[in-house]
């Protein structure tokens, strides 16, 4: 039974078959079943290194052991979009898409769209309003990718920007596998791959 | 008041849910829906010519349709239940139509995503699974756009019968294997739903926290 | 395929025999072979449907509400539970529900009290009586059964007919790798035992259709409420058992840490080992 089907409670993450809590470092601390006893310690469930930046969480694969590179900045959820695509194949929707609101703007000429090959992560500017946008690819299976669409907070309007990227994250999903999606060549000054999946 | 009632429907779980919320006390009466089909018997019949649960009857009404007896029950609370039904302003109540309507909708895919995985029953459940997605997606930007207008209710600022409506269809899309967890902001309301006072769950719903 | 004996020695129980009527034949599976059930002449059958050669006719039973078949030439007398006879008793059967999991993780399950106060919550158990208290288990080896007994559990609400809170005594019999039934003290006769059992159809390694019986002394509840009352906690269990990772059992005791509360399972499993269980079981690697 999967832990997340369970509930937190007094910080303790609380499996929802039989209530067993689990503390902050995976070690089992309390059996419903056995009140009095104290669980022994080979009772643990897997643990992983979790970090909350750039208000995404953020969970380091297996084996990875590189300090987290998030964007700086403080950042606002538009939308998760969930996408039937590679995350190769989300990566080069995303920065399709990127490149239309980059252009949507032509009296704009800033900094352009940020990715690489093996980054989870693709940063652009919006056209219109000047800020910035940060999708964080996440792949969920090998033919399915979580994308978070968030905002920068310090956009002007940021609740415009939040509903119009959020609705540009649904446009990414709608015309997915509609047609072959155009080639991405990333441009110069892409920032450094990391090895962390958000 | 008396509920003709079945435990794994989830037409009837609306009833028992709104009323659960509005502090109403149903008698409930079990109809074997499955495996008995008692739904179809001469007797059955008599009490609901529709053939359908669930049934509610107060006093001389009787009503044969779940989202009917939605309404029903809001009114009779007067001013209790007038933000269940907010029928006093013309956007609003026809927005909770709209969504009653996403509702009944919702029966053709989870509904019968349920019926094939739970029962057997024979039919295209990979149409309705896919569907059950789109209808799904469709309710997760919805309830995204209504998270910017600052509330987390699918009508208005509060839960109406819209919501009672389809959160007992999306809230047990487990049982007929449609994953729900893509979905965040429907995650987040379905969180939410269950702190409303008075909730109570059905059967594949945890209610516990 | 199934070429584990063990389990092809069993009979199983493939429908109710009400939802088998004259001239309404209904098509199964059983241990991954299709199969056809018919009623004709007022007697049951039932015929493999080979996708090659020649169909077979299984041989039948009717019994406890149910049409029953076997894949073996030999198979085991179907078990004993002359509880079925004694007046005075009433009989609910709920239909078949299916699970995508093992049959065996529906077994195990059932025998398991330490879910009740967070998977029937307010019904079956409540926080904080969490508490299994130790009790017996034993291999039977003259009918080669699984038994649990003196088992106590605090109940909000332990049954249909029962009124408030109360220490229910339990048994538990696994009488088949597929089948179990939970002795339950009677709310409203002293003395007796109301009977739940499941009768599991494996369909394949990871899908089953679980046919469910209660057979109780109840004066006040209608049997749709016995049968509301069953589907309702089933469910909450399927719910559970649809999420199980892996869904095949596994029977190295290294996998899933038993603790005391789970003796019966434990014993379950050795048995199952013992037996050569291997339909359903996760592959020993």
């Amino acid at each position: 039974m999967r832990l997340s089907y369970g509930f937190v409670r007094g910080n303790r993450l609380t499996c929802l078959y039989h209530g067993w809590g689990y503390d902050g470092d995976g070690a089992c601390v309390s059996i419903p079943a056995h009140p009095t006893l104290t669980p022994p310690k080979t009772i643990k469930v897997a643990r992983y290194a979790c970090v909350e930046a750039a208000g995404l969480v953020w969970v380091a694969a297996e084996g990875a052991n590189d300090p987290l590179r998030a964007p700086d900045g403080r950042w606002l959820p538009a939308q998760t979009i969930d996408l039937d695509l590679t995350l190769a194949d989300a990566r080069a929707a995303v920065a399709a898409a990127a490149v239309e609101a980059q252009a949507a703007d032509s009296a704009y000429a800033g900094s352009g769209i940020e990715t690489s090959d093996d980054s989870p992560l693709v940063t652009f500017v919006d056209a219109r309003s000047g800020s910035r946008v940060l999708c964080a690819l996440q792949a969920v299976a090998d033919d399915r990718t979580a994308l978070h669409v968030l905002v920068d907070a310090s956009a002007g309007d940021v609740k415009a920007m939040q509903r119009a990227y959020a609705e540009w994250g649904r446009r990414i999903r709608r015309n997915q596998g509609r047609a072959s999606l155009p080639a991405f060549v990333p441009p110069a000054g892409t920032v450094a791959p990391t090895s962390y999946l958000a | 008041m008396k509920l003709y009632d079945y435990v794994l429907s989830s037409d009837c779980y609306k009833v028992r849910l709104l009323a659960g919320c509005l502090g109403i006390e149903l008698q409930t009466i079990p109809v074997n829906v499955f495996p008995g089909e008692e739904h179809r018997s001469p007797e059955f019949l008599a009490v609901s010519p529709l053939g359908k649960i669930p049934v509610l009857s107060d006093g001389g009404v009787v009503l044969q349709d779940a989202h009917a007896i939605l309404v029903y029950l809001a009114k009779r609370q007067g001013d209790a239940g007038a933000a269940w039904y907010p029928d006093a302003d013309a956007a609003s109540c026809a927005a909770v139509q709209q969504w009653l309507t996403f509702a009944t909708e919702l029966d053709g895919t989870i509904g019968a995503a349920r019926q094939h995985s739970m029962l057997g029953k024979p039919l295209d459940v990979d149409r309705a699974r896919s569907g059950a997605r789109e209808q799904i997606t469709a309710l997760d930007d919805h309830l995204t756009d209504r998270e910017f207008d600052g509330s987390a209710w699918i009508v208005g600022n509060s839960p109406t019968i819209a919501d009672v409506a389809v959160f007992a269809q999306v809230a047990v899309a487990g049982d007929g294997a449609i994953d729900l967890t893509p979905y965040k902001a429907v995650g987040r309301w379905l969180k939410t739903m269950v702190s409303v006072p008075g909730f109570s769950p059905m059967p594949g719903i945890s209610a516990i926290r | 395929m199934c070429d584990d004996q063990f389990t092809r020695s069993y009979w199983y129980a493939v429908a109710r025999i009400e939802d088998l009527p004259e001239g309404r034949p209904r098509a199964t599976k059983l241990l991954d072979v299709d199969i056809d059930l018919l009623r004709t002449q007022g007697q049951a059958t039932a015929t493999t449907r080979p996708s090659d050669g020649q169909a077979i006719h299984l041989p039948t039973k009717e019994q406890y509400g149910h049409v029953w078949t076997t894949l073996s030439e030999s198979p085991r007398d179907l078990y004993a539970m002359p509880e079925f006879e004694e007046p005075g008793r009433r009989l609910v059967t709920a239909g078949a529900i299916t699970v995508s999991c093992s049959g065996l993780r529906v077994v195990e399950n059932f025998l398991d009290m330490a879910h009740f106060p967070f998977v029937h919550t307010g019904i079956l158990g409540e926080e904080p009586h969490t508490d299994v208290a130790a009790y017996d288990v034993e291999l039977r080896e003259d009918v080669d059964e699984v038994w649990a007994t003196k088992c106590e559990f605090y109940q909000p609400k332990a049954a249909a007919a029962a009124e408030g809170g109360q220490l229910t005594r339990y048994m538990y019999r696994v009488a088949q790798p597929f089948s179990t039934v939970l002795y339950k003290t009677c709310p409203i006769r002293e003395g007796a035992w109301d009977l739940i059992g499941l009768f599991i159809q494996p369909k394949t390694q990871t899908e089953c259709d679980v046919h469910s019986f209660v057979l109780v002394f109840d004066d006040s509840n209608s049997d749709n409420a016995l049968l509301q009352f069953q589907q309702m906690i089933f469910m909450q269990d399927r719910m559970i058992l649809e999420n199980q990772v892996p869904s095949l059992l596994p029977l190295d005791p290294r996998l899933e840490l038993p603790t005391r509360a789970d003796a019966s399972s434990i014993a379950y499993r050795r048995w199952l080992k013992a037996h050569g269980q291997t339909y359903g079981v996760l592959p020993q690697a």
